[in-house]
């Protein structure tokens, strides 16, 4: 194996070489400064590829001697890990920095290689002495290259760099001073073996000043006012180095010290990562200047990284495979997505992050730009999401529930910012061209590629060995490579794709998995025919769509937690993708955002408090242990979320509405019962062994009746047909809830039986009013009107839909209502009984709303000419009009089953004689009421039939209204405020409380963000004073 | 007990501290790291010695036989040749920053230069 | 099957008489109250007949003509899921396929049906009054609904026949005497339902005359009047099994529902229109929290 004295040698021997050659010519310097930082980089991998094949560590000593007269280094896998990432990610960067380079004199690329050694030396030297002159190299050189914008800025946030800086060292030079007193040695394994002499008082202190100083170097909040300058006013490519391979450089030494230190040294210093990540995070959300805001997110995930290896320590763990799950995870994300972002950046040019829309129009960008903003959210496949589920299982493990408290909320606000930003790229079209810069481009699909492979990597050495869960990125990013197809070709290969996985996984499910496996498989397939009905390219669609798909499937399949979470968070991030394509504002997408991870955390934080003690990572679902009860009702908690029950409904209704008109269908009917689906497979996990669950029950019900209530209520205040659509959805799952709270057989059983034939009708009404949508360009009712005239086959399904919907019999929703009531009046919960029935009466009011708003009344002048909805549109919802009429005709058809799968839970069971379904307290015969309704609908229509030989059509307006023949349309269409008396009435209960609640919490973290960030007061001696208040109080802390 | 030659590095540090944190003026300030430098030389050089001992210079002097017991501890020595040769490379690149600002500006006080902010 | 059948005709022709015969006395005692000498009592035949003898019918389009099917198949569907008379074979309907949620939800199949063929009729006076008649309504059904379940829960059954079975031995055991506060809130309930006044602000026919069937006319409007005898006598029957004992033969089920409706028409003569907003807090109000009492009662 090479020796690693080579790593420096290369990179010191271009030194001298780079100016020789630039001698001869610009290209020759150029040349050589690129080829020994890819030697680098190349060695960097050849060694980590031996260290991992098994070769032994090495250690050097230079000319023979020990530190620190010689400079003694170790290389081990650890450091090789390090060395290949930090080394890559120069080498990109360099790339990047290309054009800039080429303009400057050849000591910039000599600068460029010290920096280089530096962090190089950095990461294998073993002596403390050592180590401060590596770190003075890469800090002179880092003080240079900051300065090379050659502006005003550049140069005080330089100077201001330097003063904090050159206080960091100076406490490094005493603290080592001191630390040679005590112990006599300044070699780190010597120091290792016997730490004991350092544990006196000077000792401490001695060790204090070392430690304090690498911390100052990584820029804790708040003593870090002068890094952001530097982030803010550096060359995106210098300042993308310091905070990827300089940071990374700091930490690995002090992941070096972490054996020196005692518990509440580490204690203390794991308190400061974690308030580095959560307040660098908060003041990032008032941030608008992206290289500033990138300082403050790369600032946040160094305290992760922290807190991340110092908590490991104090766990007592010393595997180094854990420290590069957890922290080297961490630190990989954060490299390449900090590399990625910052060149990025510079790519965009200094536009504050409101006008990064440039991006919408370049479809390469704006995916790498959306890439990074996932990884860096911890969101799965990346990197970062193995690691911070690894970190925070080990943090619930060791009882440290406050500390995964503070990193799921700080990981909150980050999805915040970052969602935001990259709604403002995705959404906020932007026509302004940037110029191609391929020198840029390329290094950036270079870091994507490889955090996509590290990706692979970390998802390799951990647990998921279900395969379905792996082929739900491949879908995603194989149906991203598809997007120059056409929209129809795409459709039907996402039909193949869904439905070879519906049939793969289908058979192998069983019980509630396999009647949910049914619903969400089969109802997106149904409805993902509607997609053949739009022309175009469509892109953005099914990427997401297949990968929505998959997450279903994987969420039914999996065994593990992990695997669950992991769907579950493929599925958020998939719906995300196909509601950002189709939203008009940005605020849609970042709502369903926040809830959805918001909701997410609950879930992770619930899934990780259960796992059994010290189980692996592969703890199957029916391991988990929810005796303590706080762990099943995060999970719940989590489910109610993405459920949107009221109070936290705000993300819902332009979620389900706003999505294209053949998404929104599948958001609404299938995708809503993913929640109810999780609720299902938890309640069932824990059934009976959670203390407290008759409480839990009552809650979850009146949960679900106030859902029920509210939903429907502002449902009738809508004058957007696909938000009413929307929140009538909301009001269902109300119902669904209300039902699953019972545990009993006939609760679980209507709860399931309501989301069937939910999932049906609701399909047909969205996708009916999508139909109609489409042609007509408006989603406001009172502009519609008289569409039964031009569409009726829209509006027969419509209507069939909507009659269930109501749960007038004789079709399937009736069965619902009985069920829910039998239940209910069954169970003793009376109140909430009446407001599920008055819940229902206010449906009829938005049930007759839209259809006589769409498609009665009088028929609009400019609409007289459109045709009947896309045959593609029809076809879904003729599908489900089948399948309504069949369960409507034969109910035991669809009852049977779901009590089946439902079991035996509480409560009587459901007793069938043919066609009758009886329980103690009633009974109900789908067949005859089905039988008797078409009787009686015929006999009148047989009389009328026969009677009215002469029936005389008219036209339009052949109406008397006031006292003369109306000729507008508009005058005569009575839908605008349909509801005005019952606002009148109730209209108190549905002021928006709700959104002025979470307004309000949202303007009040926002005013804590801006005041926090008056702390970066702009001048160099406050900074420097911070630096030193910020280590007088960290020894307080840590004495 | 804290030797005369320890206590003189760190009043310098001290001195040198209160320098940075208090002078406006940016060329003081930098007098102020200078000091502080001095400081920690000055110290460092002091935890190698060892009373009524010579400097670690191998001449005729000391003689090569037993030179172990005749001189300090060698190594503080060798530490402060190294700081100091940073030190100077630190100070040289901290007075040419105020260079280019005070061309920038035509004022070096430090509170001129705080428009990145927040 | 045959004989089903054949009861069930007879069973709807009863109804179809007397809901008419009733209307009619009504609309004779209502014009005497108001001084005048009014119509005779076969009133309401006559128009039946008259309209179904109009030659030509008009029609907006098949929603519109559908209507008044779909209304009149509401009407009898929600009789014919209702047992007449207690005890009796030959009038005990369909009963047997459903409870008294059945029968509370198929009241909505012809309201529904009605207001759809209205609205395609495209006069706006139809959708307004839709619109006030379903607000009205949603708020009705609160102290309707809490009496049913109060009565669930005093008779531990949802069936129509078992809760008049339950009633039967003496006057006293009518659910009038034994759950007061239930009854009470029920036949408020039932005010706004017949919508006679106050609550007759669905039709109000001084302004947006006679409501959602404003552009019916001949056999439409036969079928319309035909249904409102039906459905009146349907609901009647439903209360009167529900509240007031049931009935063992058709003369004490026809004094009883006479009964039953003089509530309504005697509440409807001394009081002025409510506004819809008005009505809607009305029955949210007192009414709903006799409901709520008329529950807790048998709760505990």
């Amino acid at each position: 194996m090479v020796s690693p004295v080579y790593l420096l040698v290369v990179t010191i021997a271009a030194v001298f070489l780079v100016p020789l050659a630039d001698r001869i010519g610009r290209s020759y310097g150029m040349s050589v400064f690129y080829a020994a930082i890819a030697a680098a980089a190349g060695l960097g991998l050849f060694w980590f590829l031996s260290l991992r094949g098994g070769a032994p560590a090495q250690n050097v000593f230079i000319a023979g001697f020990t530190g620190p007269y010689a400079i003694q280094l170790q290389l081990g896998i650890a450091e090789s890990f390090v060395i290949v990432l930090v080394n890559t990610v120069f080498l990109l960067a360099s790339i990047v920095l290309g054009g800039a380079l080429i303009k400057e004199k050849a000591y910039a690329l000599t600068l460029m290689l010290l920096m280089l050694t530096g962090i190089n030396g950095l990461v294998l030297s073993r002596d403390l002495f050592n180590m401060f002159v590596f770190m003075e190299l890469l800090s002179i050189s880092t003080y240079a290259l900051v300065a090379m914008p050659r502006n005003g800025q550049a140069f005080s946030a330089g100077f201001k760099y330097m003063i904090a800086g050159g206080l960091a060292s100076t406490f490094f030079l005493i603290g080592t001073a001191f630390v040679y007193r005590t112990a006599g040695t300044l070699h780190l394994d010597y120091l290792l073996r016997s730490p004991e002499l350092l544990h006196g008082g000077v000792g401490f202190a001695a060790l204090f000043l070392v430690i304090a100083a690498l911390l100052i170097e990584l820029k804790p909040f708040p003593a870090n006012g002068w890094a952001l300058d530097v982030y803010q006013a550096g060359h995106p490519g210098v300042v993308s180095i310091i905070t990827t391979a300089g940071t990374g450089a700091v930490l690995f030494v002090l992941y070096k010290l972490l054996p020196l230190m005692s518990v509440r040294m580490l204690q203390v210093l794991g308190g400061a990562g974690i308030v580095t990540f959560v307040f660098s995070n908060l003041v990032a959300i008032k941030q608008e200047n992206p290289g500033r805001l990138l300082g403050y997110s790369s600032i946040s995930q160094t305290g992760l990284v922290i807190a991340g290896m110092v908590f490991l320590r104090l766990f007592g763990i010393r595997e180094i495979a854990v420290y590069a799950a957890v922290a080297g995870g961490l630190f990989l994300n954060h490299l390449f997505v900090k590399g990625l972002m910052f060149w990025l950046s510079e790519r965009v040019g200094p536009r504050p992050i409101r006008e990064w829309g440039v991006l919408a129009g370049k479809p390469l960008l704006l995916f790498l730009f959306g890439l990074a903003v996932v990884a860096l959210s911890g969101l799965p496949p990346f990197p970062g999401f193995w690691a911070k589920w690894e970190f925070l299982k080990l943090l619930a493990a060791n009882g440290y529930y406050p500390v995964l408290g503070f990193i799921l909320a700080g990981s909150l606000i980050e999805v915040f910012y970052l969602f935001r930003w990259l709604g403002y790229a995705a959404v906020k079209e932007d026509h302004d061209t940037i110029s191609p810069a391929p020198a840029v481009t390329l290094p950036m699909v270079a870091a994507a590629i490889l955090l996509l492979a590290a990706s692979v990597f970390f998802s390799g050495s951990l647990s998921v060995r279900e395969p379905l869960l792996r082929l739900i990125p491949a879908a995603g990013i194989l149906f991203y490579l598809l997007e120059p197809l056409p929209g129809r070709v795409k459709t039907v290969l996402a039909l193949a794709a869904s439905g070879s996985a519906a049939v793969i996984v289908l058979p192998g499910l069983s019980g509630l998995h396999l009647v949910f496996g049914i619903m969400l498989l089969g109802g997106s397939l149904v409805q993902m025919i509607a997609g053949l009905g739009s022309g175009g390219r469509r892109r953005g669609i099914y990427p997401g769509m297949v990968m929505m798909v998959y997450s279903f499937a994987g969420l039914l399949v999996t065994e593990t937690a992990l695997g669950f979470f992991f769907a579950w968070e493929m599925m958020t991030l998939a719906s995300y993708l196909l509601i950002l394509r189709g939203s008009r504002s940005a605020r849609t997408p970042l709502l369903y955002m926040i809830f959805s991870t918001g909701g997410a955390f609950l879930i992770l934080a619930g899934l990780i408090t259960a796992l059994p003690a010290g189980s692996l990572s592969s703890a199957g679902l029916g391991d988990l242990v929810f005796s303590g009860g706080t762990a099943f009702y995060l999970i719940i908690a989590g489910f109610l979320v993405k459920a949107g029950v009221v109070g936290v409904h705000l993300w819902l209704p332009g979620f389900y509405s706003e999505a294209d008109h053949d998404v929104s269908p599948i958001l609404s009917s299938a995708l809503s019962k993913a929640a109810v689906a999780g609720l299902f497979i938890f309640m069932s996990l824990a059934n009976g062994t959670v203390p407290g669950s008759d409480m839990f029950s009552v809650i979850l019900g009146w949960i679900g009746g106030l859902t029920a209530f509210f939903g429907t209520l502002m449902a009738i205040y809508q004058e957007d047909a696909k938000r009413l659509l929307a929140f009538s959805s909301m009001g269902q799952m109300g119902y669904i809830i209300l039902a699953a709270s019972l545990m009993s057989t006939i609760g679980w059983t209507a709860a399931i039986y309501i989301a069937v034939t939910h999932l049906l009708f609701k399909g047909i009404m969205f996708l009916s009013v999508g139909g109609v949508v489409s042609r007509l360009n408006t989603t406001n009712m009172y502009e519609m009107g008289g569409m039964i005239k031009r569409m009726p086959l829209s509006f027969m399904t419509f209507l069939i839909g909507l009659i269930a919907l109501s749960g007038v019999p004789p079709l399937t929703g009736f069965g619902g209502k009985w069920l829910l009531y039998s239940a209910l009046v069954g169970k003793g919960w009376y109140m909430l009984t009446a407001l599920a029935l008055f819940s229902s009466a206010v449906a009829f009011l938005y049930c007759y709303r839209i259809i006589h708003s769409v498609f009665l009344g009088q028929l609009k002048t400019g609409f007289r000419a459109v045709k009947e909805a896309s045959v593609w549109y029809l076809i879904p919802q003729f599908i489900f009009v089948m399948l309504i009429m069949i369960f409507s005709m034969v109910p035991r058809l669809l009852i049977e089953p779901i009590s089946a799968a439902v079991g035996k839970l509480a409560g009587p069971d459901l007793l069938w004689q043919g066609n009758t379904v009886s329980h103690a307290l009633g009974y109900w015969n789908g067949t005859t009421v089905m039988m008797v309704t078409m009787g009686v609908f015929m006999v009148p229509l047989v009389w009328l039939l026969s009677r009215v030989r002469s029936i005389q059509k008219v036209k339009q307006f052949n109406i008397v209204y006031a006292a003369e023949r109306p000729d507008r349309p508009e005058t005569t269409h009575y839908a605008h405020n349909f509801f005005a008396h019952y606002t009148k009435a109730l209209g108190f209960l549905s002021l928006p409380l709700v959104r002025r609640f979470w307004e309000g919490a949202g303007e009040w973290i926002s005013s804590i963000a801006a005041a926090l960030r008056h702390l970066y007061s702009g001048n160099g001696q406050t900074y420097a004073l911070q630096v030193m208040l910020y280590i007088t109080v960290l020894y307080l802390f840590m004495r | 007990m804290i030797h005369a030659v320890t206590a003189t590095g760190i009043i310098l540090i001290l001195t040198g501290l209160w320098c940075m944190l208090t002078r406006k003026h940016i060329i003081r300030i930098i007098i102020g790291f200078s000091i502080i430098d001095t400081g920690i030389h000055i110290m460092i050089v002091s935890t190698g010695y060892i009373r009524n001992r010579t400097a670690p210079i191998l001449d005729h002097a000391v003689g090569l036989q037993g030179a172990a017991d005749k001189v300090v501890d060698p190594v503080p020595s060798a530490l402060v040749l190294t700081a100091i040769v940073i030190g100077l490379a630190v100070t040289a690149l901290m007075l040419s920053y105020a260079v280019k600002l005070y061309r920038r500006k035509r004022t070096l006080d430090i509170n001129n230069y705080a428009e990145l902010k927040w | 099957m045959i004989v089903k059948a054949l009861y069930i005709v007879l069973s709807v022709a009863l109804v179809t008489v007397w809901g008419l015969t009733l209307t009619g006395i009504v609309r004779k005692i209502v014009a005497r109250v108001h001084g005048r000498i009014g119509p005779p009592v076969w009133q309401p035949f006559v128009d039946i007949i008259k309209n179904n003898a109009k030659r030509t019918g008009i029609s907006h389009g098949v929603m519109f003509y559908l209507g008044p099917v779909f209304r009149i198949a509401g009407g009898m569907g929600t009789f014919l899921f209702i047992p007449v008379l207690f005890g009796s074979d030959m009038f005990s309907n369909f009963s047997f396929a459903g409870d008294v949620f059945l029968v509370m939800y198929f009241i909505f199949f012809g309201q529904l049906g009605m207001a759809l063929g209205s609205g395609e009729g495209g006069h706006p006076y139809s959708a307004i009054a839709v619109a006030r008649g379903l607000a009205q309504m949603s708020a009705f059904e609160v102290p309707f609904a809490l009496s049913v379940i109060s009565l669930a829960v005093q008779y531990d059954t949802f069936s129509v026949s078992s809760i008049v079975a339950a009633q039967q031995g003496s006057i006293f055991s009518w659910t009038m005497f034994t759950n007061p506060l239930a009854t009470i809130a029920a036949i408020i309930a039932m005010l706004g339902m017949n919508m006679h006044s106050p609550f007759d602000v669905v039709i109000a026919p001084q302004e947006i005359p006679i409501g959602p069937p404003t552009e019916y006319q001949g056999s439409f409007l036969g079928m319309l009047h035909t249904n409102r005898g039906i459905f009146n006598g349907a609901k009647l029957i439903l209360f009167m099994n529900l509240y007031f004992g049931g009935a063992t033969t058709i003369p004490e089920m026809i004094v009883k529902t006479f009964c039953i409706y003089m509530i309504s028409v005697f509440v409807g003569v001394s009081f002025p229109r409510f506004r819809t907003d008005q009505s809607i807090r009305f029955f949210l109000g007192i009414p709903t929290l006799i409901g709520v009492a008329a529950v807790i009662l048998y709760w505990l």
